[in-house]
């Protein structure tokens, strides 16, 4: 999530967890997966972080509190490395930043009004409808984009007139602002825009980025991967304001933290190096498999929210086996994301070998024919 | 040029070395220490944020930049044929 962070109102009791090698060895594979995750897309490690470490009998709250003060400083190597690669527009970043706190703080507004009228199960419900209504639009929206872009079809489309996320970066607002790092000319109005969508998601269902990311790419027309270098930037000002509030208020776990750094700290900088060799749409096609995923996980929910506040009557076998089905489209989600990140990393380093090869052999035959 | 590479590569590497010992001793001086480290955290006062953040930003800068020298100068310049910037 790339946004401005509210405490729950209600706190559990405190209980830090016991440390054996095998939670450690978990906390380590839960940070190279979602350190990879971040590093390639800018975006989604919370998700499926937090539900892990949850499943490891971390509690829920220590989780988030240890999630969120790892982003920190995940953000501002991950920053780093992206800015290397001369991936993160700060202005950008900057300027979404202002908005991004100001949706942030509406979409938690309106969460505690959900909450207080409908309960906890009604927030739930609201919160999951939300998650499956946006993620399947913005999945549905970037899998043709990029089914058209391998038919080429843009091409003659483009011939027919601008589509209307097209139309939508090509209103010349003013002020107008150059973008320079990104290399677009867009309207001030339209990148706060973005920042309050990205800001409101995030605040509504904790992963901003899952929308801020596409609109950078399609609304303000911006490159995937300056869209990830500088939505990790971006997570740099949320993930600094949440380990403060969650630290203050007792409950960071300064173990877990470390150890989640030993594998997302690899993770980051592998992901960062992988946009480096693989094509934008390769990108987006991950990001549409995890945001689907997400969804689908989301939505195996909803029966269950549905009985909890009684407009269903559902049996506790069913529950059981859609929470279940629940977790296996997250935790698959993940799975599936850095399995291809990391096959397609494989292809290019084997391309590489062999392009060496080639070359030496190439240089081995100069050397000997002279 | 190509001796000067080296000795950039050799130099990265040593960096990144020296940087993983102080990370281990980092996370030593931590894991031995957690008891009181942890009542610091668990004490709802400005000490708690100050001590973790600055863990974490020590930790983040060290490791990161370490494991960065590393998979700079040995996966990232092994993929360098393999760089695209089609947008």
């Amino acid at each position: 999530m790339a946004g401005a962070v509210e405490l729950p109102a209600a706190a559990e009791a405190l209980k830090f967890i016991a440390m054996t090698p095998k939670t450690a060895l978990a906390l380590f594979g839960i940070g190279l997966v979602g350190g990879t995750l971040s590093g390639f897309l800018g975006t989604g490690g919370a998700f499926i972080m937090t539900p892990a470490m949850m499943s490891l009998g971390i509690p829920g709250i220590m989780a988030v509190a240890a999630n969120i003060t790892h982003k920190f400083g995940k953000a501002i190597m991950g920053a780093k490395k992206h800015s290397e690669f001369g991936n993160v527009d700060m202005r950008m970043g900057l300027v979404m930043f202002i908005a991004l706190f100001a949706g942030v703080k509406v979409a938690v507004s309106m969460n505690k009004g959900v909450l207080e009228k409908m309960g906890a199960a009604g927030s739930n419900l609201y919160i999951s409808i939300m998650f499956i209504i946006i993620l399947s639009w913005v999945a549905i929206f970037m899998f043709r984009d990029i089914m058209r872009q391998r038919k080429g079809v843009v091409k003659q489309e483009a011939q027919k007139g601008p589509t209307l996320a097209e139309k939508i970066r090509n209103l010349n607002i003013p002020p107008m602002i150059h973008f320079k790092v990104a290399g677009v000319r867009a309207s001030l109005w339209l990148a706060l825009l973005v920042g309050f969508a990205t800001g409101f998601l995030a605040g509504t269902i904790g992963v901003g980025g899952f929308i801020g990311v596409p609109a950078m790419i399609y609304l303000l027309g911006i490159p995937t991967y300056v869209a990830a270098g500088t939505e990790l930037f971006l997570a740099i000002f949320s993930g600094m304001q949440g380990a403060f509030l969650y630290a203050i208020n007792g409950y960071v776990d300064i173990r877990i933290t470390l150890l989640l750094y030993l594998g997302s700290l690899i993770g980051i900088n592998l992901g960062a190096i992988g946009t480096r060799v693989v094509r934008g749409s390769q990108i987006r096609l991950v990001m549409v498999a995890i945001i689907a995923m997400v969804a689908l996980s989301r939505a195996a929910m909803v029966p269950k929210y549905l009985s909890d506040m009684g407009y269903a009557s559902v049996a506790a076998g069913t529950l059981h086996v859609v929470s279940f089905l629940s977790d296996v489209f997250l935790f698959g989600s993940g799975a599936v994301g850095v399995s291809l990140i990391f096959f397609w990393m494989l292809q290019a380093y084997r391309r590489a070998a062999k392009e060496k090869a080639a070359g030496a052999e190439l240089s081995g035959s100069e050397v000997s024919s002279t | 040029m190509e001796i000067k590479q080296g000795e950039n590569k050799r130099s990265a590497m040593i960096k990144a070395l020296f940087g993983l010992l102080g990370t281990a001793l980092l996370y030593y001086i931590v894991f031995t220490n957690s008891p009181t480290i942890l009542e610091i955290l668990k004490s709802k006062t400005y000490l708690a944020p100050l001590t973790s953040m600055g863990i974490v930003l020590l930790a983040s800068f060290i490791y990161g930049t370490s494991v960065g020298k590393l998979l700079k100068h040995t996966l990232e310049e092994r993929l360098k044929s393999q760089q695209l910037r089609e947008e």
